[in-house]
């Protein structure tokens, strides 16, 4: 009788030799997880017996480095799962140890099994003991509450199955490859090929299709989930509620990560079976995929190749040579990694035509626009609704705590506001929009011709929904506007400030102020610098501080009023950050840029300024209301040349905002603000 | 019993093995020889479950070997270049074989390491090539299983630790159901030790037998026969593997038994004649060439 060879013991084996990788994955593991949780709950302790405060309390410091959502141990954990696989099955790239270990009484299911169980057993006994300690750690500083000890359970259970996805894509990755590198490089294209197709599309729309209205935010972090498991394991924390260290993996979220490391299992453990031992060195493990793999890199490259050119020369003999040559250049490294040997970098040239003819097709389907994209306008008795918006009026992005772009209120968002049947006025818009695509093309001179750029959205018939960005005739533009606004149902829709209701406003946590060229409004009025002063702050550099009180600086410098709004917002975030609970907290200082007074700009110290007001969320209903009477009787010109005066709604005491513009003709807004502008200075 | 049945084995285009027919009985030691390239270590890697053939089927004592753990479990594989884990001593390597191999015997692994001289706490990666080797046929020997794979046993061994192996094998056999199947190229390492006898060229097997039979069945003459057409008639009697002649020397290498041979020898009354026994390398050169391995064609 013979004896079956045990699994247990033999796991224990395989742990034995690999015990390497434990040691390694322990100290990166305490390093990351309990060590820093020390360091910063040490560092706040020292801070408070210092200065006597500190920026957090002892909770929330000790909830910012653990539990849930953090990038940095979510990549550790990724990074956890490949080197492991890369590590017990490197043996698949050695005839040697591949006589060795198939020599077994194994199954090769059994030997996968053991290999699996044995290496993923060397992260669990380094990962475990370090969360424990986490928790030693908030109990040794009184920071462990019940709720972040559950979360930290919870990021535990989470963080292991982040590594069996990363693990097991790594292993199917693997199976496919015939030695190291290509293993690597096998990994590398699971994790990035996708995304950087994504990307490559996203270019080619952006630089070729000029109508295109970029998706919304939230939609492309979700599509990248899609792109590999890794992104899916990384973009997790997109929903679920919010927790004190994260947001909350609900149990649906669990089961998809365990539903994908079983697939993705399987697939290897496929791949693994059918897999032939001797294909140990070469570069991948089943032949038949190498001039697909050639042609899923070489096509891409020639593509980008013909975009490099494009944005060199914009010249088609030049795409056309760009994309032969780094189709070839592609094509030998490629043919390189496959038979590591230089003197047969050109075999197989049969399949570089077909790449070529596919890079050559997709590229100048984009740079002819062969499929009518851009100059696409559906006929009238196909659509049932138009909607417009209009990039200078909406276009901002927010925020999380981490300074993570949570929120794009893109203009996808605001033209799903809008929903007008009688869109006759907006057809004509959209007409000579098209036109002026018809005439420019991709020429920029279409930026010289002092034109509107505007967003339209078709509502088909069919239900296809279509957005297209245009640069229309300004006067044209206006006068359509001036009258849709007019309309009050228009404005409801066009305006969600209209149609807020006592739901709405109750989730609006604050209410900012931004006033640019504040003489023009008049409210600073009673605040004017006089000339004298400012001469004398371009005679004495020390001068201005003295003379201007408070927080008010001088804006002297060279200003653009087409980029106030940008800069308005980043000065906002900027200021945002450093608050601690979310909600903005602004002093209703004034503020202006710029340190240095020229002779020169002393002409124009008196006409730039800005201030912010701090509206009291008291003022809410009045400041609605007023800027809702003001829109009855606005021009639309009011709005669009507003001059980066802005008012922002907060939202549930998150960095999301509402943004609306404002101008001297608000007469209702401006007598309100100016009343709690004078309120708050005394 | 091994029953390698019309096993083929290629490699891309390259056929390994092709269509080999052999049998390997118990209680003996199988010699396997064969040109460089023939498919010895394929055909080792495919009775051991490492390799799996396009065609036929390897069976040991009457079960497939490939992926079926009861038919693996009579197996130990020693290839031609040991698997030692990295920083692994030999003791290491013997608690990892008792893993892998329930019936080995540790114990006296540790006694044949203190006779072989070799030290058991030293890493193997600082043990010269000859020093691994002996640790790896020690550990295959210690495996305890009803069969054991050698690829290049003797290769890298010096004289003396060859014939401890070889008595090694001679003692293993004598105490236990076991057979070794040794693959190499030293014919006289096979000849000493080998009951059986596999010849392999070109991925197929041009026999597979006892070798005393072997060497009754093959004999080299050396004769003269005066009378050029009576000359003419005995080679067309017998069956001639090899002939040379210089002068009025005819040598043959015939096959055949001998007193048929010398019968047929003295018929055409030679003026000399004499039969030699032949050694497994003559033997081994004569059935090669007849397969078109012509020593002829390499000597410029």
């Amino acid at each position: 009788m013979t004896s079956k060879i045990s699994f247990f013991k033999l796991v224990r084996g395989e742990m034995y030799q690999m015990s390497w990788l434990t040691a390694v994955q322990m100290v990166a593991f305490v390093l990351f997880l309990p060590f820093r949780a020390l360091m910063s709950m040490a560092i706040r302790e020292n801070q408070l017996t210092r200065v006597g405060t500190a920026d957090y309390s002892a909770v929330d410091q000790f909830a910012r480095h653990v539990g849930l959502g953090h990038t940095v141990n979510n990549c550790l954990l990724l990074g956890a799962g490949a080197v492991c696989a890369l590590t017990a099955f490197a043996y698949l790239y050695s005839q040697v140890k591949q006589d060795f270990y198939h020599s077994l009484s194994l199954k090769r299911e059994e030997l996968f099994a053991a290999k699996y169980v044995s290496s993923t057993l060397t992260f669990v006994i380094a990962y475990l003991p370090s969360q424990a300690l986490v928790l030693l750690v908030g109990l040794f500083y009184q920071a462990l509450t019940g709720q972040i000890a559950f979360e930290i359970a919870l990021a535990t259970l989470q963080g292991i199955l982040f590594f069996l996805c990363s693990y097991s894509t790594t292993l199917a990755a693997m199976m496919l490859a015939g030695n190291l590198l290509t293993a690597i490089l096998a990994v590398g294209a699971f994790a990035l090929y996708l995304p950087v197709m994504k990307l490559l599309q996203e270019s080619l729309g952006s630089v070729f299709l000029n109508t295109k209205v970029e998706s919304r935010l939230a939609f492309t972090n979700s599509w990248m989930r899609f792109t590999s498991p890794w992104a899916w394991c990384l973009y997790s924390d997109l929903h679920g509620a919010k927790g004190v260290t994260g947001r909350l993996a609900t149990a649906g979220d669990l089961c998809q990560l365990v539903v994908i490391a079983a697939a993705l299992t399987l697939v290897a453990l496929a791949l693994y079976r059918i897999r032939k031992t001797e294909v140990a060195g070469s570069a991948l493990a089943f032949r038949y995929l190498e001039p697909v793999i050639k042609l899923m890199v070489t096509v891409p490259v020639g593509v980008v190749a013909g975009l490099i050119a494009y944005e060199m020369a914009e010249s088609v003999f030049f795409e056309v040579i760009f994309i032969l040559l780094f189709g070839v250049l592609a094509s030998m490294v490629i043919e390189l990694i496959y038979r590591v040997d230089i003197r047969q970098v050109f075999s197989h040239m049969w399949q570089f035509p077909i790449a070529v003819v596919i890079s050559c097709a997709i590229f100048f389907v984009f740079r002819f626009d062969l499929t009518g994209y851009n100059s696409y306008l559906p006929a009238q008795d196909e659509i049932a609704y138009m909607s417009v918006s209009s990039p200078s009026y909406n276009s901002y992005v927010s925020y999380d705590e981490n300074g993570d772009i949570i929120y794009a209120s893109s203009e996808r968002d605001l033209l799903d506001q809008v929903k007008w049947e009688d869109f006759g006025e907006l057809y004509e818009l959209a007409e000579d929009g098209v036109e002026k695509v018809r005439e420019y093309g991709l020429s920029s001179a279409i930026y010289n011709q002092n034109l509107s750029s505007i967003y339209i959205k078709y509502y088909l018939k069919n239900g296809k929904e279509v957005y297209r960005y245009y640069h229309v005739n300004t006067d044209l533009y206006c006068e359509v506007m001036n009258e849709l606004i007019r309309n009050e149902e228009f404005r409801n829709q066009y305006f969600s400030i209209c149609s807020w209701d006592e739901e709405d406003l109750s989730k609006i946590s604050g209410i900012w102020v931004y006033l640019y060229g504040t003489d023009e409004i008049g409210l600073l009025e009673g605040q004017k610098i006089d000339v004298d002063k400012t001469e004398n702050i371009g005679n004495e550099e020390t001068e201005p501080e003295e003379s201007l009180s408070g927080k008010e600086e001088i804006n002297a410098g060279e200003t653009d009023h087409t980029g106030l709004d940008e800069a308005g917002q980043e000065e906002v975030l900027s200021e945002e950050e450093d608050t601690d609970d979310g909600e903005t907290e602004h002093s209703g200082s004034d503020e202006i840029e710029s340190e240095e007074v020229s002779d020169e700009a002393e002409v124009f110290v008196e006409t730039f300024r800005s201030i912010d007001i701090s509206v009291p969320i008291s003022r809410l209903s009045d400041l609605v209301e007023a800027y809702r009477e003001d829109l009855k009787t606005v021009s639309f010109e009011d709005i669009y040349y507003d001059g980066g005066n802005e008012i922002y709604f907060y939202i549930d005491h998150s960095y999301r905002s509402d943004m609306y513009s404002v101008s001297k003709n608000f007469k209702h807004t401006m007598a309100l603000l100016k009343e709690i502008y004078e309120e708050q200075m005394g | 019993m091994i029953q390698i049945e019309q096993v083929t084995k290629r490699f891309g285009d390259i056929v390994a093995l092709n269509d080999v027919d052999a049998q390997i009985g118990e209680n003996c030691i199988f010699g396997l020889v064969g040109t460089n390239g023939a498919g010895k270590s394929t055909l080792l890697r495919v009775i051991a479950g490492v390799l799996k053939p396009e065609e036929g089927q390897v069976r040991i004592d009457e079960l497939p070997v490939w992926e079926n753990p009861l038919a693996k479990r009579r197996i130990c594989f020693i290839p031609d270049v040991a698997m030692f884990f990295p920083n692994a001593t030999a003791d290491a390597m013997r608690d990892y074989y008792k893993i892998i191999y329930p019936k080995f015997d540790g114990g006296r692994f540790d006694d044949l390491l203190e006779k072989f001289d070799l030290d058991p706490k030293r890493k193997l990666s600082t043990f010269s090539k000859g020093m691994k080797k002996q640790v790896s046929v020690l550990l295959g020997i210690c495996a305890n299983t009803d069969y054991l794979l050698c690829d290049e046993t003797f290769d890298g061994l010096d004289p003396v630790m060859r014939q401890a192996v070889k008595s090694l094998f001679a003692s293993e056999l004598l105490s236990r159901k076991f057979t070794p199947v040794i693959a190499s190229h030293s014919l006289r390492e096979i000849e000493d030790i080998c009951d059986f006898v596999g010849l392999l060229h070109k991925g197929g097997i041009l026999f597979a037998k006892d070798l005393d039979e072997m060497k009754l069945g093959i004999h080299k003459i050396q004769c003269v026969i005066p009378d050029a057409a009576d000359e003419e008639a005995l080679l067309s009697e017998l069956t001639v593997l090899q002939k040379e002649k210089r002068g009025s020397l005819l040598t043959i290498v015939v096959r055949g038994s001998y007193d048929e041979i010398n019968r047929k020898i003295q018929a055409r009354q030679p003026l000399f004649s004499e039969i030699l026994p032949l050694t497994l390398e003559e033997i081994f050169i004569s059935e090669t060439e007849v397969a078109g391995y012509d020593i002829k064609n390499l000597v410029f």
